[in-house]
């Protein structure tokens, strides 16, 4: 599928038009923000083609792409890190921001305005000073359902759409979350968490967490998650020695986390992987990077990686989109 | 040296650029107080807590930079803060395209644009009166359009959206601590 892959890195947003062989960032002069901005998140949403939301750390943009520039989106995380952005799903226009500070900003008009969410979350963190939300999902099962994880505090959880949330942390043994995964099959629902010690099993929609070992892995760092597909079983799993790390794997899973085998990489990651990049136009055309600017590429639903020349520094996240014109879902 | 740190994102004819400008200097209209703005209460923040039943004027600001101008919404509340909005639009080397500005609001207040730059500096050139900030999280959208911008080949559009704190939803976070990773001692690093 010819498709747009975009790398949110420390020097700006880069985007690839060749199935990911070559990077380039907008042009400086007309692209709409600093080409140096760090930039932490990137999101392309599955019905609005084209228009990608970016978190830096000066502000949050809007892919505009019949001017091949980004638009600044005025909102109280000017001066704030915007770590992750979701739009839900279903209504693209209901936005939610994850920051450092561990905040959560939600937009029900597309960005017109906003509110700080009530997330609650710990304010202070002796072990990495500052909070930060790791992951925001839309529950796949119940629209007004929304998950956020949060850097050191665990895993929060709102049944009113962003109005009141819950912090959801009994049984993990580690309270340092980063992603989700869910699961809902004829014997119930498994939510899968990451957490910096090793994988968490919920069966009972987070209200108790089991401590699943992977004797597969050498490593219990485990940061980035995702299901191949809408609710197929299939799960993806990046697990690393240490943030940020020297080396990293892939774990996959046929059985919603049951059993994993580790997956063959190409080249040897130089450092852990930090998350992967998929769009439900084509659920087996799936990016891997590495925080230290390594980039995979899987056409086979992760079952094997071509590694990418191109490097790119620090990359924090990717995606990637249907070029225009292309089938979307 | 006081100054204040802008950092614009000007839409022009070949796009939208985003420099960092300095602004050490800002004169207010005549028809407010004719009088300098301390820098200091500068701010771009889109989101500022204002007193119940604030003034809030709202206009366009002409910012010397690049040489040229660049214009950028304003609103100025009563008290001295003033927002200086980052989406701006750079006019060229003169100003006239600015001279046919009209302003209208949904708060039935029509106000007439004339520019009258006191300084090559910045300078806020003209100010609508006396627009109230609304109470309980009213909207109040201020579109302003360029009908005649020959240089600028585009109509401004600007909503202003002043929200009641209480938007946010009740029960902010309460002050809470971590100890980061539990139950064990740690030999990562984050």
């Amino acid at each position: 599928m010819k498709h747009i892959a975009y790398a949110a890195t420390m020097q700006g947003l880069w985007l690839s038009h060749d199935d990911g062989d070559s990077w380039a960032r907008l042009l400086t002069p007309t692209g709409g923000f600093y080409n140096e901005a760090r930039c932490w998140c990137v999101e392309a949403h599955p019905k609005r083609p084209g228009e990608v939301l970016v978190g830096t750390d000066q502000g949050l943009y809007k892919m505009n792409p019949a001017e091949g520039r980004f638009e600044y989106i005025p909102s109280p995380m000017d001066s704030l890190h915007i770590l992750q952005v979701a739009r839900d799903p279903k209504d693209p226009d209901f936005i939610v921001c994850g920051t450092r500070p561990a905040e959560l900003f939600i937009s029900e008009d597309g960005g017109e305005s906003w509110v700080r969410a009530p997330l609650d979350a710990a304010t202070e963190c002796w072990f990495i000073n500052t909070t930060r939300v790791t992951s925001i999902q839309f529950d796949p099962r119940d629209a007004d359902v929304i998950w956020a994880t949060v850097e050191i505090d665990g895993v929060f959880k709102s049944e009113d759409r962003g109005k009141t949330w819950t912090l959801m942390i009994h049984g993990l043994a580690d309270n340092d979350a980063h992603d989700l995964v869910f699961y809902d099959g004829p014997s119930g629902r498994s939510i899968l968490a990451s957490t910096e010690d090793s994988m968490h099993r919920s069966r009972d929609n987070a209200l108790t967490w089991l401590q699943e070992p992977t004797d597969v892995a050498p490593f219990v760092y485990f940061r980035s998650l995702m299901q191949v597909g809408q609710n197929t079983g299939v799960v993806l799993a990046s697990v690393g020695d240490k943030p940020s790390g020297e080396t990293g794997m892939v774990l996959r899973s046929t059985d919603v986390g049951k059993s994993w085998s580790a997956v063959d990489l190409p080249y040897p990651p130089n450092s852990t992987i930090w998350g992967f990049g998929a769009h439900p136009a084509d659920p087996n055309l799936i990016y891997f990077c590495t925080i230290f600017g390594q980039i995979y590429q899987s056409k086979d639903g992760g079952q094997s990686w071509a590694k990418k020349t191109r490097e790119l520094g620090e990359i924090r996240m990717m995606t990637w989109e249907p070029k225009l014109g292309e089938p979307s879902p | 040296m006081s100054f204040f740190l802008y950092k614009p994102h000007v839409y022009g004819p070949e796009g939208v650029t985003t420099p960092d400008v300095i602004i050490d200097t800002v004169l207010k209209p005549k028809a407010l107080d004719d009088q300098l703005v301390p820098v200091d209460q500068l701010t771009s923040q889109t989101y500022l807590q204002a007193r119940e039943g604030s003034v809030v004027n709202a206009g366009f600001a002409q910012v010397a930079a690049g040489g040229g101008v660049i214009l950028c919404p304003v609103m100025a509340i009563s008290g001295g803060q003033t927002i200086f909005f980052r989406t701006a639009w750079r006019v060229e080397h003169h100003l006239k395209d600015a001279m046919k500005l009209s302003f209208g609001g949904e708060d039935g207040y029509i106000h007439a644009f004339s520019a009258s730059p006191k300084t090559r500096c910045s300078a806020i050139v003209t100010l609508p009166r006396e627009t109230k900030a609304p109470k309980d999280g009213g909207a109040l959208r201020l579109e302003m359009s360029c009908s005649d911008a020959p240089v600028l080949k585009a109509v401004l559009n600007v909503s202003i959206l002043p929200q009641a704190n209480r938007e946010d939803f009740d029960g902010g976070p309460a002050p809470r601590y971590s100890v980061g990773p539990t139950r064990k001692p740690v030999k990562h690093y984050i």
